[in-house]
């Protein structure tokens, strides 16, 4: 080996911490060269003198200050993680049957008790929505070209079998209460209601063309 | 073992002879510590207390290298002390409490040092008024107090050392641990530790030397 080993070798040497093989080169090398050899004894002593460091700087009182302050701590509870008293321990599976058993009840009330949510309808414009009555098929019809339901609604036919109906446009968002919920009311003005009616079909069409609304009627009562 | 009287001839001897008693004891207390640790799980306070004995000097000897000043590393100890309390349920009775306490002691001492900060090294005792005493009253002592001006030194040095390669330090040269154990308290490995202890002893050697230096 020529020039000197590098320090941090000696440094690993001088604990032993170096494997065997390369030991021997630098061991070899240092059979012949001076300074390194007196390197490595100066680290050979600090690692020894390092050694007696151990426990230096303190004493008996100090060793037994620690033991008595933590014996202190433990008894007045710090340091030690918070337990849950034993008689929690029983109940407190009570305490979480006990929360099901409410959900649960509570649950069931909510299911008997609860309206069903109304079917929200497609708002149509009010000058767009074109009412076409068709009579079922087999069911007597009599349909006025060209007229407004409106229009339709008022027409006195001598015949009896006459099918009536009223499909009132919807109310602007103005017009409706404040909790409307833009459904469309489609009912039949009371005091005009047909004596009879037959099977009748109401095809609304609105503005979009993929939404078409359709009301089933079917007569039943007095005049049935 | 007080090593401040021993000139350095002796020294090796003494060192060796009080790593093998500690090896010895190790063994023994290995297999106390676990009878301990179960009687002390059961709620048997004096065990604890002898686990605490048993264990002090590893825990507070440790803490004071790392952390130099005594005050500090006592209360180091004994938040070592109380985790091993809160911790006794799940600690496994067949494992070795050393590594454990060890890894928690650097923990804690690591913990300690971020809060307080660096600080300058205080002296251990007065050195000085001891070498002018004991120079006067015995001849021939100078070897003990150019080895305890050496302690000294070396005691200081240490404080110049950055955590990890100090932490390397203490448990491979002071604590005489091997370079797997330190590794495995580390969580690091043995290749890093070697290189954090050599660093770190080429370190003190130069501190050691310029130090030397500058009182000649």
């Amino acid at each position: 080996m020529k020039g000197h080993i590098v320090e941090e070798e000696i440094a690993l040497l001088a604990g032993d911490d170096i494997e065997a093989a390369r030991r021997a080169e630098l061991e070899l090398h240092m059979s012949n060269c001076q300074a390194c050899t007196s390197l490595l004894e100066s680290y050979r002593e600090d690692r020894q003198a390092m050694a007696t460091l151990r426990g230096d700087g303190l004493r008996a009182a100090d060793y037994a200050s620690v033991g008595e302050s933590v014996l202190a701590a433990i008894k007045e509870g710090i340091g030690t993680a918070r337990r849950i008293p034993a008689i929690w321990v029983p109940l407190r599976w009570v305490a979480l049957a006990a929360a099901v058993l409410i959900a649960a009840t509570i649950g069931i009330w909510w299911m008997k008790n609860s309206k069903p949510v109304p079917v929200a309808a497609v708002p149509a414009p009010k000058d767009q929505v074109r009412v076409a009555a068709a009579k079922l098929p087999g069911a007597p019809v009599r349909q006025e070209a060209g007229r407004s339901p409106t229009a339709l609604k008022s027409s006195k036919a001598p015949d009896a079998q006459v099918e009536r109906a009223q499909v009132r446009p919807r109310k602007t968002e103005s017009e409706t209460s404040p909790h409307a919920t833009g459904i469309v009311p489609i009912l039949p003005a009371p005091a005009e209601r047909a004596p009879v009616l037959d099977d009748v079909v109401i095809k609304m069409e609105t503005a979009d063309p993929n939404v078409i609304i359709i009301w089933l009627s079917s007569p039943r009562g007095e005049g049935r | 073992m007080n090593y401040g009287s021993l000139i350095s001839a002796d020294l090796a001897e003494a060192v060796q002879m009080d790593r093998d008693d500690d090896s010895r004891m190790r063994e023994g207390m290995s297999l106390e510590a676990r009878s301990l640790v179960l009687r002390a799980r059961a709620g048997d306070c004096e065990a604890f207390e002898r686990l605490m004995i048993l264990h002090r000097r590893q825990v507070l000897g440790t803490a004071v290298r790392i952390l130099h000043r005594p005050e500090d590393a006592k209360d180091a100890a004994q938040e070592v002390f109380l985790k091993l309390y809160r911790y006794l349920p799940r600690i496994r009775a067949d494992a070795e409490l050393r590594p454990w306490l060890y890894r928690v002691t650097v923990n804690v001492c690591h913990d300690m040092m971020r809060k307080i900060g660096r600080f300058l090294p205080a002296p251990l005792e007065n050195h000085a008024d001891e070498r002018e005493r004991i120079s006067s009253a015995e001849p021939g002592i100078e070897a003990v107090l150019v080895m305890q001006d050496r302690r000294r030194i070396l005691h200081e040095a240490l404080q110049t050392l950055p955590f990890k390669e100090k932490t390397a330090l203490v448990l491979r040269d002071i604590e005489g641990l091997s370079t797997e154990e330190t590794a495995h308290i580390l969580g690091s490995t043995a290749a890093t530790v070697r290189s954090q202890v050599a660093s770190a002893r080429i370190r003190i050697r130069r501190y050691c030397d310029r130090r030397l230096r500058r009182k000649k």
